[in-house]
């Protein structure tokens, strides 16, 4: 990560969905609760933040 | 009694009413992105809303009712859009006290649904973007009370349908109904709750008056409706909520102590995605509804969705910059700006007075930037605005950069990071004249005599323009 103020570095996170693959926008502040289960809006599969099949910009 | 159905007989020239059933799974919303995109905002009426399922809903789905700020301004009494930062200003001048009535005179009890018969499922809840979680109550008035004074607190808030009884709830950290839920919270309790949705839009955009707190939003309601708002006590909480007897629908329940779950994703205000967020769930208990309800919906991002808040803001915004600025005239919150960005428009200000009422202004927490124009300017025109900031801002002079704000909610283009923002204000204003009657010492404006623009007005009398290159 840089530290250059004027980077344009993004801000959002997103997690795939490990039963089919779904991509999704999530809340840093959701995956930080570690228990509640993150709901897939394609297949509506509840999964624990660690099961994510990958997290991008966590 | 004044009512949503009141209000549609008022404007039924201004209501687009397809034949065919038309899907509530993208397809109403997509009915008006292609409307907005051709500059046209009717309100929408569905007598077939074709559910996920295939099957055609009994209830009717309204939506892009406050697409068209003329129609929105309008309902509230304002003959001019252009003057609603001032009217709305003063609505809590012109309250008027909320009445009780019996619930045999209250239409939203014609069918009540307790227990087991209440099913969220019933309703036609729009699917709206793609990506969205799921079916989503968009304009659903959230009612909840504060334990310690009892006076209630009113706001919309987006609610996803999970199932027959459960309803995601989206509650900003900040808003009056999470102050109210973590006071029951802290007790463990569960938060009693009611949400209404349909009314008159003077009721709706009434209720979104911006309160403090803890301050009931009932009587502003009435006030922008005119008459004194008839509410009935809600059946699973008494007169502890009431909710209005001329409502379409009312959903009760309770949000349970600490149950925090994932709601979202949603396409927002922004024009982006929000993102899958923890949030509280309402555990439902309770549905009334009139026999023939009309389920209001209000297209998310749009100017359905813009328009009635922004009109509330500019009120807002006009209270706090007019205590610092007298030559302030005017505020617009454009759509094309969604709520991050305001127009001030001044006449005639004494040095340092643009500047001092953007500084009142930028406290807004949801504004990143405010603007102030001349009263040449037509502030509800981009073309304009933009036009002024282009031959009047030299940004050394003009740029004022406020480091350590409060942060917009759902700014997508908020860092990663931090709890505060920078925000900016742009002073497109002109220097003042030397002296009163004097020109201003800038170069004059293009202009064309008013004989001639009425000349050419003339000559384009009657004359189809459509067709002609754009």
């Amino acid at each position: 990560m840089s530290d250059s103020l004027f980077d344009k570095t993004g801000n959002a996170t997103w997690a795939q969905c490990p039963s089919c693959d779904y991509w999704f926008h999530v809340a840093p502040a959701l995956l930080a609760l570690e228990t509640v289960d993150l709901i897939c809006p394609d297949c509506a599969k509840p999964f624990a933040p660690a099961d994510a099949k990958a997290l991008i910009g966590k | 009694m004044t009512d949503l159905r009141s209000y549609l007989n008022e404007i039924d020239n201004a209501i687009f009413r397809p034949d065919q059933p038309v899907s509530v799974v993208q397809e109403i919303t997509a009915l008006q992105h292609v409307m907005a995109a051709k500059s046209a905002n009717p309100a929408i009426f569905v007598r077939q809303p074709k559910l996920a399922d295939g099957s055609i809903s009994d209830m009717p789905v309204l939506t892009n009712l406050f697409a068209s700020r003329d129609l929105a301004a309008k309902a509230l009494g304002i003959d001019d859009h252009r003057e609603s930062a001032k009217a709305m200003a003063n609505l809590s001048a012109s309250a008027i006290d909320p009445i009780v009535v019996d619930a045999a005179d209250a239409p939203v009890r014609e069918i009540v649904e307790e227990g087991a018969a209440a099913n969220l499922l019933s309703l036609p809840a729009l699917r709206q973007h793609d990506g969205d979680a799921g079916h989503y109550v968009t304009c659903g008035h959230v009612v909840t009370y504060d334990p310690d004074t009892g006076i209630d607190n009113m706001g919309i808030q987006r609610l996803w349908v999970r199932g027959e009884k459960l309803l995601g709830c989206y509650m900003l950290e900040t808003s009056h109904n999470m102050l109210n839920l973590r006071k029951f919270w802290a007790k463990g309790e569960p938060c009693p709750v009611a949400i209404w949705v349909g009314h008159h839009p003077a009721v709706e955009m009434g209720a979104q008056a911006k309160l403090g707190y803890p301050e009931s939003h009932w009587d502003v309601a009435g006030g922008a409706l005119g008459e004194a708002l008839r509410l009935v006590p809600s059946i699973t909480h008494g007169d502890k909520i009431m909710v209005p007897a001329d409502a379409e629908i009312v959903i009760e329940g309770f949000l349970p102590p600490n149950r925090i779950e994932a709601e979202g994703p949603f396409a927002e205000f922004s024009g982006y995605q929000g993102p899958q967020i923890p949030n509280p769930v309402v555990e439902v208990t309770c549905i009334t509804r009139r026999s023939d309800a009309i389920y209001h919906d209000c297209g998310s991002g749009l100017a359905d969705h813009l328009v009635p808040d922004n009109m509330g803001m500019e009120g807002a915004i006009y209270n706090l910059a007019r205590q610092v600025s007298p030559s302030l005239i005017n505020v617009h919150v454009p759509v094309s700006g969604r709520r991050f960005q305001a127009y001030l428009q001044f006449k005639d200000p004494k040095p340092g007075e643009a500047r001092d009422a953007m500084m009142a202004a930028i406290s807004f927490r949801r504004l990143k930037a405010v603007y102030a124009f001349d009263d040449d300017i037509n502030i509800f025109d981009d073309r304009e605005a933009m036009w002024a900031i282009a031959t009047r801002v030299q940004w050394h002079r003009d740029l004022m950069k406020l480091d350590g704000l409060t942060l917009a909610p759902l700014d997508p283009s908020a860092p990663a990071t931090g709890r505060t923002i920078t925000k900016a204000a742009i002073d497109a204003t002109l220097p003042p004249a030397p002296k009163p009657g004097q020109p201003k010492p800038v170069a004059p404006r293009n202009r064309v005599s008013d004989d001639a623009l009425a000349a050419a007005e003339a000559v384009l009398d009657g004359i189809d323009m459509t067709g002609w290159p754009s």
